[in-house]
């Protein structure tokens, strides 16, 4: 019977880490100056967004590429190539997670988002004002996002919230028009196993099979 | 004796009226404006100087239903970093609806409210532990789950650390990279061991990886 459990346990924590595995171009959020959350700018307490650029391997280790656009007065500023920390505001806000569009964007557009992103690298990119979001010139990090999507066809938030008695559009409401990533099979949590046996997950014990070593699985599994 | 006595009463009254009445007036402007961190700053003095204002700030706190103000009091009283302050604190954290939760666990967390740590260990346990949990339908209790972990990581102490360990085997992607940022934070000789394992484990996802490995250098002030 706790064989049967664990089993079922398992798979249900294989799901629900599959439902948010991080893609390259993905929405990533976390908290900001718009975050206190006043009712006039929505429930979530958001405040900056960015997009995820991927991975870099350097010296064995890896590196989380995020791209965003903040002021000058924070170091770097503008449109910047950052990692966790620098996107956080040197942690000072959690990370609460990546979206993606309605629309599922394909690889080539996940790619394409990547690069315009990476081409528009510049200091001084930022409006204070929040007059001008989406460019072309100045952005918000929001605006910078939306525009950066929009150039391969993909639009994460409505028009009609950007602009006329829609602006300013906020992280909260990009946030609550696009979804939870569900990604390909490649990104999945059992693609992290898929060279290993089944057999060895401990789960699977009770059919002649364990887990490889060190993967995540909850203490009330362990514990048994 | 007897009329120092009361010479000594009368102007601690006299003190304590006037601060009642300073205090009045920094809450009434904090309503009209919540987001001014300078009242706050000031309301905190005023808490610090006289902690009996205290039963002035949590009575207002208490008797209103605008969601700001109740954030930036709470921020206030917090800041004061009274005993009892931060009790009510914690105990407010479980009490309240989501949009305050929010504040009140920031605010637990700038203030260091070791106090609160049942009451974030309960949310996080809430959302992590519950069997019906899905993502999108409580992003609300997802959310309260990750800004619990990380005032856990702010409050900082060493017994988080064990907390945080039973919550990364149990926890998603999102979550497992905000208790990587909390363990960073609280500095305790498990911490690099426990990163390190992470950060090597080729089972475990790139992102969160990277996020260890971010952590790790700066702990070994790379």
């Amino acid at each position: 019977m706790k064989d049967i459990k664990n089993i079922v346990l398992s798979l249900i924590l294989m799901c629900s880490v599959q439902a948010f595995s991080l893609e390259k171009a993905d929405i990533i959020y976390t908290g900001g100056v718009f975050g206190i959350p006043y009712d006039l700018i929505g429930e979530l307490p958001l405040g900056h967004v960015g997009i995820f650029a991927g991975t870099e391997k350097k010296n064995g280790k890896i590196k989380a590429v995020i791209i965003d656009c903040v002021p000058d007065y924070f170091r770097p500023g503008g449109i910047r190539k950052v990692s966790w920390k620098n996107f956080t505001h040197n942690l000072r806000y959690p990370y609460y997670g990546n979206r993606t569009t309605r629309k599922k964007p394909s690889t080539e557009q996940r790619n394409y988002v990547v690069k315009i992103a990476s081409k528009m690298l510049k200091p001084k990119a930022y409006n204070l004002m929040h007059d001008s979001q989406k460019g072309p010139k100045e952005f918000d990090c929001v605006g910078f996002v939306e525009y950066v999507y929009e150039k391969v066809g993909l639009n994460p938030t409505p028009d009609d919230q950007e602009k006329g008695m829609g602006w300013p559009l906020t992280p909260s409401e990009q946030f609550y028009n696009t979804v939870a990533n569900s990604p390909s099979p490649s990104h999945s949590y059992i693609s992290f196993v898929k060279k290993k046996d089944l057999s060895e997950i401990s789960s699977f014990k009770s059919i002649g099979i364990s887990a490889p070593n060190d993967i995540p699985i909850p203490d009330s599994f362990t514990n048994e | 004796m007897r009329k120092i006595s009361i010479f000594l009463t009368a102007v601690f009254v006299f003190s304590a009226s006037l601060f009642a009445v300073e205090i009045e007036e920094k809450l009434s402007a904090l309503k009209i404006n919540p987001s001014n961190d300078v009242l706050k700053q000031q309301i905190a003095e005023i808490i610090k100087k006289n902690p009996s204002m205290i039963e002035i700030a949590l009575k207002d706190l208490h008797n209103s239903s605008d969601p700001s103000y109740i954030c930036s009091l709470s921020a206030a009283i917090s800041i004061s970093g009274l005993e009892k302050a931060q009790k009510e604190m914690a105990k407010m954290i479980l009490e309240s609806g989501s949009d305050i939760k929010s504040c009140l666990t920031r605010a637990s967390g700038e203030s260091k409210n070791t106090y609160a740590q049942d009451a974030l260990a309960s949310i996080v346990e809430d959302f992590l532990f519950n069997p019906d949990r899905s993502g999108e339908r409580d992003i609300k209790k997802k959310i309260a789950a990750i800004d619990s972990i990380w005032a856990l990581g702010e409050i900082g102490s060493a017994s988080t650390m064990k907390l945080l360990e039973k919550y990364y085997n149990a926890s998603d992607e999102i979550i497992r990279i905000n208790i990587i940022f909390s363990m960073y934070k609280i500095k305790s000789d498990k911490v690099l061991p426990y990163l390190n394992k992470i950060a090597s484990n080729e089972l475990e996802n790139e992102a969160v990886r990277s996020a260890a490995y971010e952590m790790i250098d700066e702990l070994e002030g790379k």
